[in-house]
């Protein structure tokens, strides 16, 4: 096949990039808003607004992704087209004075789910002031970052504010058609991955969700390191060395099943999606934009959901399974067919999947954030937490990162799937970990 | 089954370590703590398939115990003494 000419103003989307693109668009079709997630900082005193957007607007003009879009031309493959090289990135930016921490979650809950308002724009900032502290809630399109990425771009803003960066180079990727008998021999496997996945099961039905509300409720909570370390000495001792992920998907499990399997869903074996950040396995420094991620899928039997032993026992052996078999990278490059696919043909056939698939939830661990400096715009940091809108279906999902040796924890679901009762449950279920 | 060394072992190790966590060989030490490293679930998992791989062994049939994989210099010795 013809290679593909580069273009400076042409940065290829990978399969998984077409992926969030086609969940932004049922997100934004479904409730108006699209796929997209917000980093809160908290700091220890107050941010001076002025001087956040002065820093932060001429930050944005250092970013030519920022003011792209997505396209497609001639060939299979779509790209982000870039903006000229100093774009007129538009900047949201709202203050808002609470008078409690209750108050400023409901502001960023507010915000997070607020669409943004111009076509190119990517990139919103909600300051909350709360007795003596600031909220710094970002909220950031799915389409052009992914967790770990958005963090990443918050800390070159850091180093572009203490003087020592210059901005962020545009690192174009190409189209990565070839070697297309690569990614067939990828797909066929992922396929025999799913159907091995999916042996039978029931046909699924999504959750239906009461009432015409769209928007995603959060509850986060955090816990001290003193209380982070006895959990990780209780992962250990219950899951081994460094397996917390199986650990915190085990408890999860335990704590959802109280309220998915019990009723409104039925007990069905679930598919539970988790998603990975593959940046540690790539060389050369880390990529900010786009959406470096892959996925684990697990299936979690019906009868297994409470007994935390025996979950630990099947999340580790499918975890192994699933590295022996490289399934996180053969998605990537499976994923890599899609993108000839239009995105209304690629959404209607991700929905049918997706809909025969039982109620579940997904599931990420982060880890330490990857935002490593102490201070942002010369505040303390007291913490960092991730707040992200869920496609629906699932519509639920529990999130774990960590901050400076603190576990945060945020349950995430669309308004109207759960009940403030079983939301509260859930969470009462978690802090027990 | 062919006897491999301590060395030998460690020298797999560290490399596969380095292709894993995108590091230089220079900045893994063998008496480093497997998460002061950068292991985390997934990247421990991924390491003991490389070895299971490269030695021809059945790790998690082979006994092998929290305290064997502390370190890659502990993992060495006990993979080592696997034979």
């Amino acid at each position: 096949m013809a290679s593909i000419p580069y273009s400076s103003k042409k940065h290829y989307l990978t399969g998984i990039d077409w992926a969030i693109q086609v969940l932004h668009r049922m997100t934004r079709r479904a409730s108006g808003c699209g796929n997209q997630f917000q980093v809160v900082f908290e700091l220890e005193g107050l941010v001076h607004t002025s001087v956040l957007k002065e820093q932060l607007s001429a930050f944005l003009t250092r970013c030519p992704y920022l003011g792209g879009a997505p396209s497609r031309d001639f060939n299979p493959a779509p790209f982000w087209k870039i903006a000229s090289s100093a774009p007129n990135i538009p900047l949201h930016l709202r203050t808002v004075q609470v008078v409690d921490e209750q108050e400023a979650h409901r502001a960023l809950e507010s915000d997070v789910n607020l669409p943004f308002q111009k076509t190119r724009e990517y990139f919103k900032v909600l300051h909350v002031a709360c007795a003596g502290r600031s909220f710094l809630g970002f909220t950031f399109d799915h389409r052009l970052f992914d967790g770990q990425g958005a963090e990443l771009f918050l800390e070159k803003f850091q180093s572009s504010f203490e003087g020592c960066a210059a901005g962020i180079p545009v690192a174009l990727e190409p189209a990565y058609l070839d070697p297309w008998a690569e990614k067939f021999d990828a797909g066929k496997k992922i396929n025999r991955h799913f159907i091995k996945l999916t042996e039978n099961l029931p046909i699924g039905t999504s959750p239906k969700i009461s009432g015409k509300a769209f928007a995603n409720r959060f509850l986060a909570f955090s816990f001290d390191r003193d209380q982070t370390s006895s959990i990780i000495e209780r992962a250990t001792a219950q899951a081994g060395y460094l397996m917390f992920l199986p650990y915190a998907l085990a408890v999860t499990v335990r704590a959802m099943s109280r309220v998915l399997s019990s009723g409104k869903s039925g007990a069905s074996d679930w598919v539970i999606p988790v998603s990975i950040d593959m940046r540690a396995s790539e060389a050369g420094p880390a990529k900010i934009f786009f959406n470096q991620l892959s996925f684990f899928f697990f299936r979690i039997r019906a009868g297994e959901f409470e007994d935390l032993p025996k979950l630990i026992i099947s999340i580790k052996a499918q975890l192994y399974e699933q590295m022996k078999h490289k399934t996180p990278w053969l998605l990537q490059q499976a994923s890599m067919l899609m993108r000839i696919l239009p995105l209304p043909l690629f959404e209607r056939m991700l929905q049918s999947f997706l809909r025969k698939l039982p109620p579940s939830f997904s599931f990420s661990s982060m880890g330490e954030t990857v935002f490593k400096a102490d201070r942002f715009m010369d505040k303390k940091i007291l913490n960092i937490r991730h707040l992200p809108r869920i496609p629906n279906p699932p519509g639920v999902g529990v999130f774990f990162t960590q901050f400076q040796g603190k576990l945060n924890v945020v349950l995430s679901y669309l308004e109207g799937m759960l009940s403030d009762e079983e939301a509260n449950l859930i969470v009462t279920e978690l802090r027990r970990m | 089954m062919a006897l491999r060394s301590v060395e030998e072992v460690l020298k797999t190790l560290i490399r596969e370590t380095g292709i894993i966590l995108s590091l230089e060989s220079s900045q893994i030490s063998p008496d480093e703590p497997l998460h002061l490293l950068g292991f985390n679930s997934m990247s421990l998992v991924e390491l003991f398939v490389v070895i299971e791989k490269n030695f021809d062994l059945k790790l998690m049939e082979s006994g092998i115990g929290p305290k064997d994989v502390k370190t890659l210099g502990s993992l060495a010795r006990r993979i080592s003494a696997m034979g």
